[in-house]
């Protein structure tokens, strides 16, 4: 594993990157759509872009292989999303907690869990949680990607960090 | 909680994982096999497109070349035809001259034919013409 590590992308087979990342990057899919077959489309569209450009790739920055495929698995994702869900059309107060689907915390919190979390939320609040907190865009960026106002993005966070407070609040409150 | 208290746990939680969870059923191999697969096809069916792209590009060429083909082949035909014509015109001329009894002449551009009048006896009696070959 760690020889792989050390070559460069370009001198990997295409069965080694796959190796290394497609479980990785499925998680990445699966926190954005919450199927792991809608998923694991995705994964296999990213990877079949990310084959088709490999010889493109300049590796800039350690680290930066894994970055740009996770670059293209998000952007392949929020494709997948944009086909499926009118962002523009998603209102702050359409979703309630209630909605949420229930999760079985039989183990207080577990890493899994936060990952079942972020799934519970709705479509709009998950996506722009995930490329906000997890990927580290910014709301501009944000806005860009889902066809969105800034606002929105912004109102959408704030939903969607209210609802996770207060599943860790309550999922807190019952292991205390 | 603060907001940016929330985004830590979460982000520094997802970033821990690498596996699906327990109950998700997911086989890597199977999966390679038809991310292989729909490779394939997708490569398949870039083909498919180039091959219809180069043939209408190739029809689309053809009845170009071919319009200007004809195009050039009637100038040239009625290019050919009037000069023919001339000959023809002054073949004729000669002819009815000798023949003292002449009025005279018409060319048919259509039909590539040559009429002239005929006199006789000081009154036009008919046209003749000259076939073309």
């Amino acid at each position: 594993m760690i020889r792989i590590f050390r070559r460069k992308p370009n001198e990997l087979t295409e069965k080694e990157i796959y190796n290394l990342f497609a479980e990785k990057m499925l998680v990445l899919c699966f926190r954005y759509l919450n199927n792991l077959m809608d998923a694991e489309e995705v994964l296999h569209n990213g990877f079949i872009k990310i084959f088709g450009n490999l010889k493109h790739f300049e590796e800039k920055h350690d680290n930066g292989f894994e970055c740009w495929i996770r670059k293209i698995m998000v952007n392949e994702s929020l494709m997948f999303l944009r086909k499926r869900t009118n962002f523009k059309l998603i209102s702050i107060d359409s979703t309630h907690d209630d909605e949420m689907e229930p999760i079985d915390f039989k183990h207080g919190m577990e890493t899994e869990s936060y990952l079942k979390i972020i799934n519970g939320l709705p479509v709009g609040y998950r996506t722009v949680f995930n490329l906000y907190a997890i990927e580290g865009y910014t709301h501009s960026e944000i806005a860009n990607m889902l066809g969105i106002t800034e606002s929105t993005s912004r109102s959408q966070l704030t939903k969607a960090r209210k609802i996770l407070q207060q599943k860790i609040i309550k999922i807190e409150s019952l292991y205390a | 909680m603060p907001d940016n208290k929330i985004d830590h746990i979460f982000k520094q939680k997802i970033e821990e994982i690498s596996q699906l969870p327990e109950n998700l059923l997911w086989d890597k191999e199977n999966s390679w096999i038809r991310l292989k697969r729909k490779r394939r096809q997708k490569n398949l069916s870039k083909v498919y497109y180039y091959a219809a792209a180069v043939l209408i590009i190739g029809l689309l060429l053809g009845q170009i070349f071919n319009f200007n083909f004809k195009q050039k082949e009637l100038k040239t035909s009625v290019e050919n035809s009037f000069t023919e014509s001339e000959k023809r015109q002054k073949l004729a001329e000669i002819e009815a001259r000798m023949s003292g009894n002449y009025t005279s002449f018409k060319i048919c551009y259509a039909c590539d034919e040559i009429y002239y009048q005929v006199i006789k006896e000081d009154r036009p009696v008919q046209f003749r013409y000259f076939e073309t070959n």
